[in-house]
């Protein structure tokens, strides 16, 4: 690699990275002022944080959706992937992968219309919280499952019926353990994905509940102060832990 | 039990989902969309195409320009940005790839607000950026860096160049790395490889990145509305203004509308200009 292309890569990856990296650095600053060199590093806005019970609900609520939304993403997930990916059906595959490119208020406000017209006891409840959040997280699940179905060789599954095992037999003992990586990537993107999205809680969050990237939110609108920071600094720290043992134990395969 | 049986049983679950919780909704979008429009509008009323007269009005027509410029502009500099990444990437080898894929992957795991703070931190008018600025005095007031247009592509450009340098790096992955030497060996110099061989063979990568990051740039919330603030109004602002600050339901659908119908325009147009 020429050294022009190592230095300009190098720029490139320091500016991916400075947002995460500045807000990190914010939340162990002393005032409420960004210092450049800092005086002292303190932990007083992680304190801080388990204080405001809005934001820390919120966290709990996040956990609780995503957890949810992945599960049910999964379970209805791996069975279409196998469906759209061995019949070849690409028609439904764009319609079911859309929520991926389809603006997220555009989609929210829909569910919100639909919501208030068909159920409108469950506004401000969690369930049209969970509802979007499996909208945005099937998509991932089915496209990560894909792949590995992809690179499977489906020639295996034909050998197991040969030798007489059951559909069900096969799937669960051939097709299963081959495509466990996707799956778990899926899970992952899922949960990951479910966790930091924003513009699908926005409508839905409510007095009573909101997640935390909409608690952030309101928080940065009213206060100034590192407490958001520290918050999110705890998420990235977690996620990245999260990342590099499901890479590291080779559970987790990268794009 | 015939594949065609097997298969509407597997996709039955999902596809309930995404009929309940996709289709219903946009199809009940389309319907508010051609009701009559104004503040706290009822839900009925007679059907017209009324709401999507408002969007003549200059002030939306400034609106969807600007979320244009904004949306073609983060897709440009995730291009140019995105391209020396997708090349490092492939061509590095075993650990070092491992990290600077997961370098690439990790800013899609910290929320979009998250990566919005930080550059309100950076750009802000307390931000580092003005901070170190006047503690040095190179200027004596801070500059107006964040709530513009240029602050939020560069916001965007940094969302969403990962998944520009990933479809890059799909393509470059199944090319083959002699063609790049063959032209090396025949005397061309780096940049009219990656201008002759290379930039050609991996036009469906970036094709389908660019489509990609032009539509996810259309339809991002929090980076326009934390970055750009009030001042700089995109559509996705205005439709949540217009949906929850107003109650015009109506309005609020038919800008969901165009902006749909703009997305999908473009994005089958390109689509057209891969073949």
């Amino acid at each position: 690699m020429s050294r022009t292309l190592r230095a300009s890569v190098g720029m490139i990856y320091g500016f991916l990275l400075f947002a995460p990296l500045i807000v990190i650095y914010y939340s162990f600053s002393p005032t409420v002022l960004l210092e450049v060199p800092p005086t002292t590093l303190t932990l007083r806005w992680y304190g801080n944080l388990f204080e405001q019970s809005r934001l820390m609900n919120s966290i709990g609520a996040s956990i609780v959706i995503a957890a949810l939304a992945t599960g049910v993403a999964i379970t209805v997930g791996v069975p279409a992937a196998y469906a759209l990916t061995r019949s070849r059906r690409t028609v439904l595959s764009s319609l079911f992968l859309s929520p991926l490119i389809l603006p997220g208020i555009v989609l929210a406000l829909g569910l919100l219309m639909a919501m208030s017209i068909a159920a409108p006891s469950l506004v401000g409840s969690m369930w049209p919280l969970i509802g979007a959040h499996v909208l945005v997280t099937l998509p991932w699940v089915i496209r990560t499952v894909s792949a590995n179905l992809e690179i499977a060789d489906p020639h295996l599954e034909d050998a197991a019926r040969g030798l007489g095992a059951s559909p069900m037999e096969t799937f669960f003992l051939v097709t299963l353990p081959a495509i466990r990586p996707g799956i778990v990537t899926g899970a992952i993107f899922a949960f990951i994905v479910s966790f930091g999205n924003f513009a699908l809680s926005l409508f839905f969050a409510s007095g009573r509940i909101t997640t935390l990237p909409v608690a952030i939110f309101e928080y940065i609108d009213q206060f100034q102060d590192p407490t958001v920071a520290a918050a999110s600094s705890l998420v990235i720290f977690a996620t990245t832990l999260l990342v590099v043992l499901a890479t590291r134990a080779k559970k987790m395969e990268l794009p | 039990m015939t594949t065609r049986a097997r298969d509407a049983l597997l996709l039955a679950p999902s596809g309930l989902i995404y009929l309940v919780l996709l289709v219903v909704p946009l199809l009940l979008l389309a319907r508010t969309s051609l009701l009559p429009a104004g503040p706290n509008a009822p839900l009925e009323g007679p059907l017209s195409v009324g709401s999507y007269t408002a969007l003549a009005d200059s002030y939306y027509a400034t609106i969807l320009l600007r979320t244009l410029r904004i949306a073609a502009l983060t897709t440009f500099f995730t291009l140019v940005l995105g391209y020396p990444l997708a090349i490092a990437v492939s061509r590095s080898r075993g650990g070092w790839r491992t990290v600077q894929l997961l370098l690439l992957v990790s800013p899609l795991f910290v929320s979009v607000v998250v990566r919005s703070y930080g550059w309100i931190l950076l750009l802000g008018n307390r931000g580092l950026v003005n901070t170190l600025l006047v503690s040095t005095g190179i200027i004596d007031a801070p500059l107006q860096l964040i709530h513009r247009e240029g602050s939020v592509v560069v916001a965007l450009v940094e969302a969403l160049l990962p998944f520009m340098t990933l479809s890059i790096v799909a393509v470059l992955d199944r090319l083959a790395a002699d063609l790049e030497e063959a032209a090396r060996g025949l005397g061309a110099s780096p940049f009219q490889t990656f201008l002759h061989v290379t930039l050609p063979l991996s036009f469906p990568g970036a094709l389908s990145g660019a489509v990609l990051v032009f539509m996810v740039s259309l339809g991002s919330y929090a980076t326009p509305a934390l970055v750009g603030g009030a001042r700089i109004r995109v559509m996705v602002t205005e439709i949540y203004t217009q949906a929850t600050g107003v109650f015009n339901w109506p309005l609020a659908a038919s800008l969901s509308l165009t902006l749909l119908a703009v997305a999908l325009v473009l994005a089958t147009l390109s689509r057209r200009l891969a073949k």
